[in-house]
């Protein structure tokens, strides 16, 4: 069974690479405010609730969710398509991958959006 | 003279079908100055003549006799014994091709790959009538250190996304396509571009540098392979 | 015909090697956390109780140890990960990825210090008690 892919690497190798200085970029941010690098700290709901709250951390971390999701499905896609040589066997990989995505992204966002302290 | 050992492989598809192969050891008197291929053709003239290998110049320039050498691959005749610092030296057939015989193995699917990127100047427009086409030296300057390939197959053997992917044009294969695509006579790229624009092309590379590491001639695959991205890259966007 | 079986230990190794298998190894790793760290942060969503109890689980001394390799993972990918970006974006990138990757990991090292000794800190109070 043949799956189509029209791009043939170059939009998962972009997005890999763009995802990933994003990606370094919101790493730097969440460890220095969320776990207070490089002080550190003990997590509580009392410390996180009240900026979780805001409007701006949401748009923060559901860009760190798409772009987490994204980046490390894909690298699992992209190891796959190395030593996974069956077209059947890759084409259910992907959608298993693209479902677990979705799952993920739904369960992030169902955390991050409609959250109140 | 010193005395070394060599531990070579060897696989005789009448005798080993079906195994994985063996290795047999030879203690060479090396003389001053012999290459890994001297040695080679010693121990089959003088003392194993079923001893299988491909070569024909010795003398760097024909590719054939690449090999897998104390476990980096290079030119038999290139490599001088006394610079690998070793008393026991191991020789192996390219990995990531299929044996034939010992040394010798199926480099079919190599060159099927090379044809694949069309490795040769393709043109539209028709040449000036008195003279060839001519090209500026800086133009010219470009192709340093793409056109001295020998197809030896040491950088695509050496490859680990080409073991696990052998579909991968291989480094080998796009260096090719880098010299004739950075050719200012060249007007193929159209065509070239869908040939290595693709999963199994210079997307597949993971610029782990093996090829870089291995090529006998110190040539920089993986240079060809970024340059060739950032082409498809401007082509794209 | 016979297929000699490429196994990468058979090769012999450098800067490169090390580089790439590291960085899938860890790219690994890492995906495992996020799913786990989604999960545990979906616990918010239950209020102060569900949350505490499942944050108080994964601070526990084991956990803070398995944090500083996890802050070593993430360290790692995100450097060798910008080396790889800058080899294929810079002019001379590729023929200096050796001296590229001892620059990425030194700032990574000192990265991994300023956030790891703290964290160990955290960890021998937690193990105090």
């Amino acid at each position: 069974m043949k799956f189509p892919r029209t791009s043939g690497g170059f939009y998962a190798w972009l997005f890999q690479r763009l995802t990933g200085i994003l990606l370094v970029i919101l790493l730097l941010i969440h460890f220095a405010v969320t776990h207070n690098l490089p002080k550190g700290g003990t997590l509580t709901y009392a410390v996180v609730a009240p900026r979780l709250a805001t409007a701006t951390w949401k748009v923060f971390d559901l860009m760190f969710l798409v772009c987490a999701l994204f980046h490390g499905l894909n690298g699992v896609w992209m190891v796959i398509q190395d030593y996974v040589h069956s077209e059947t066997a890759q084409m259910w990989i992907y959608y298993g991958l693209c479902t677990l995505g979705l799952i993920l992204l739904i369960l992030g966002a169902i955390t991050v959006i409609p959250f109140k302290a | 003279m010193a005395e070394y050992l060599f531990r070579i492989f060897r696989y005789d598809p009448e005798k080993d079908e079906g195994t994985k192969g063996r290795v047999q050891e030879y203690k060479v008197d090396v003389q001053e100055g012999w290459t890994l291929l001297d040695v080679l053709v010693h121990i089959k003239w003088f003392m194993d003549g079923t001893l299988t290998f491909r070569r024909a110049c010795s003398h760097g320039i024909c590719g054939s006799c690449g090999m897998t050498i104390n476990g980096k691959n290079g030119l038999a005749c290139e490599t001088q014994i006394k610079d690998l610092g070793t008393q026991v030296i191991t020789v192996e057939p390219l990995r990531g091709f299929r044996v034939i015989k010992d040394l010798v193995v199926d480099m079919e699917p190599f060159y099927d790959k090379l044809y694949a990127v069309k490795p040769y100047l393709i043109t539209y427009t028709p040449p000036p009538s008195d003279r060839e086409r001519l090209q500026s030296p800086e133009d010219r300057k470009l192709l340093d250190g793409k056109y001295e390939c020998l197809l030896c197959g040491c950088c695509t053997s050496s490859c680990p996304t080409y073991w696990a992917d052998k579909d991968f044009l291989g480094p080998c294969a796009l260096l090719k396509a880098a010299k004739f695509s950075l050719d200012s006579r060249d007007e193929g790229w159209a065509e070239r571009v869908n040939v290595i624009d693709d999963k199994h092309g210079i997307w597949r590379c993971h610029t782990i540098f093996n090829c870089v590491e291995a090529c006998p001639k110190d040539l920089n695959p993986t240079k060809a392979i970024v340059e060739l991205r950032r082409m498809a890259l401007r082509g794209r966007l | 015909m016979l297929e000699k079986p490429s196994v990468i230990r058979h090769y012999r190794w450098h800067v490169g090697t090390i580089a790439w298998l590291l960085h899938r190894i860890t790219g690994l790793l890492l995906i495992f956390y996020l799913v786990l760290h989604i999960w545990v942060i979906h616990h918010i969503s239950q209020g102060p109780a569900g949350f505490n109890k499942v944050m108080g689980v994964v601070q526990t001394p084991i956990f803070l140890l398995l944090e500083i390799g996890l802050l070593g993972c993430v360290l790692y990918h995100a450097f060798n990960g910008l080396r790889i970006i800058v080899i294929e974006f810079s002019k001379e990138g590729v023929e200096a990825h050796k001296q590229i990757y001892a620059a990425m990991m030194a700032v990574a090292i000192i990265l991994f210090l300023i956030g790891g000794v703290p964290m160990f800190i955290h960890f021998l109070h937690a193990l105090a008690g």
